[in-house]
């Protein structure tokens, strides 16, 4: 007889999924090991009663430090999905909007997206890391700590500001 | 080394008689200024700027950061870009190393107007502005610094005030004594001098049969809220207790040393200038 009820959970159901700070965190660890230190990420978590707020900053040693904040996530305590994903780069992915609840913030619910699983969640972490404005950030910043902090042997280094002021008037 | 600096919510103003008055504020000696709701291209105010002959030459200060442009005419000095927000673009945090004195964090900041937040929702923000000013404070390795900006807050707004928030006290001296308390652990005050500029009063004797001092800096004309005490402090300098005993001027600005900021009845001109008054500060560094 009991075999005879059948397993209606569905073929989906996943032992993998993982919360958002923890996909965060891992993904911070990859980027060190993939740039070998010269950018990593913070990931700083905060909460409140109802909300659980994650936020994303890159950082740069060899740019004195520069702190860059990527992205921002907001979901529930218990409920970590639906969870939104703020960030600019989320106006080029395929999304859902946020609640006013999750995301009471007028601006930041235009550029939220909501994952409404570990596997959307994942997909819009990966639009934000591939995206455009991330890989021209990462390139820079990776090719600012390769230039170390001492020029290039034969690089002549000229003050701009002086340089415009002793040119001669009328010279463009 | 003393450094003037001004901060003004310039409202997108390119206007000509603004321009002036920016100019001749430079001919004054204002070494650094900072602008909220500045033009989208700095070039015109910086043209007029270096046009004008006030023997200082201005550069537009690098950063990302789009919220508050700075301008400096400080030589041989160092500025150092040191976060961006590419969520809410709401502070620009840059630190200062002139080259024979000691540097500072320079935080200009535009938080959110009144218009559309309320009261409360201003002070969650000023937490996280708080949080990530501790947070580029820990980055720069030191507490020297001055946050400056149009808060659209008053000095005794949730806010300013909370300790979780931008903690901002009232004296030196609480601003030393509060560390010592343990439901304040871990939150370093402000020290906010914008309170001893609150009223029209000047202190001692000289004020009588005088005009007054400017109020505050916003003027905010609501004849129907029987509650509105229409003067605002929204543009505030707040600074570390690191900093705070080199302070050695603030004021707030009713004129540009030739012609008034303030119309008859003392409000800004928000029609040839804007809307609200610049703030000069100087610092002893």
């Amino acid at each position: 007889m009991e075999n005879e009820i059948p397993d209606l959970w569905g073929q989906d159901l996943k032992l993998e999924s993982l919360t958002p700070v923890m996909v965060l965190n891992t993904q911070a660890e990859k980027l060190k090991q993939r740039t070998q230190g010269a950018v990593y990420a913070e990931v700083i978590l905060r909460k409140s009663p109802k909300i659980t707020e994650i936020l994303f900053d890159l950082r740069a040693p060899a740019v004195h430090g520069y702190r860059f904040r990527l992205l921002k996530v907001r979901h529930g305590d218990v409920m970590v999905y639906p969870a939104a994903v703020i960030s600019p780069n989320m106006i080029l992915a395929s999304r859902a909007l946020p609640q006013p609840d999750l995301v009471p913030d007028d601006h930041e619910r235009d550029i939220s997206a909501l994952a409404k699983s570990y596997e959307e969640f994942n997909k819009l972490i990966g639009v934000t890391f591939q995206s455009p404005l991330t890989r021209t950030l990462l390139d820079s910043l990776i090719a600012k700590s390769n230039e170390g902090l001492t020029l290039p042997p034969g690089v002549i280094l000229e003050d701009w500001n002086e340089a415009n002021n002793q040119r001669p008037l009328g010279e463009a | 080394m003393k450094i003037s600096f001004l901060f003004w919510n310039i409202g997108n103003g390119q206007k000509p008689q603004l321009l002036q008055s920016i100019c001749r504020l430079a001919g004054l000696g204002v070494q650094v200024f900072l602008f909220a709701e500045p033009p989208a291209d700095a070039s015109v105010l910086l043209d007029v700027l270096n046009r004008a002959a006030t023997g200082a030459r201005f550069d537009q200060v690098a950063s990302r950061s789009k919220r508050v442009l700075y301008l400096s005419s400080i030589q041989d000095s160092t500025w150092t870009d040191r976060f961006f927000d590419s969520i809410n673009d709401r502070v620009t945090a840059l630190e200062l190393q002139p080259a024979d004195a000691t540097g500072i964090l320079l935080i200009g900041a535009h938080l959110l107007s009144p218009v559309n937040q309320s009261s409360s929702s201003r002070a969650d923000w000023a937490r996280d502005v708080a949080s990530d000013i501790r947070r580029i404070e820990g980055d720069a390795g030191h507490q020297r610094t001055v946050l400056v900006g149009d808060l659209n807050m008053n000095p005794f707004d949730e806010g300013l005030i909370a300790t979780t928030a931008l903690h901002a006290v009232m004296t030196r001296k609480l601003a030393i004594s509060v560390q010592g308390l343990g439901a304040r652990e871990g939150f370093l005050p402000f020290y906010n001098p914008m309170w001893s500029c609150l009223g029209d009063r000047i202190p001692g004797p000289a004020d009588l049969g005088q005009k007054g001092r400017p109020p505050g800096t916003h003027f905010y004309n609501n004849t129907l809220d029987r509650t509105t005490h229409f003067w605002q402090m929204y543009d505030q300098v707040l600074l570390r207790p690191a900093l705070m005993d080199k302070l050695r001027h603030l004021e707030i600005l009713d004129s540009d040393g030739q012609i008034d900021l303030v119309t008859a009845e003392g409000r800004p001109r928000s029609d040839a200038l804007a809307d609200h008054l610049p703030v000069l500060f100087e610092l002893e560094l």
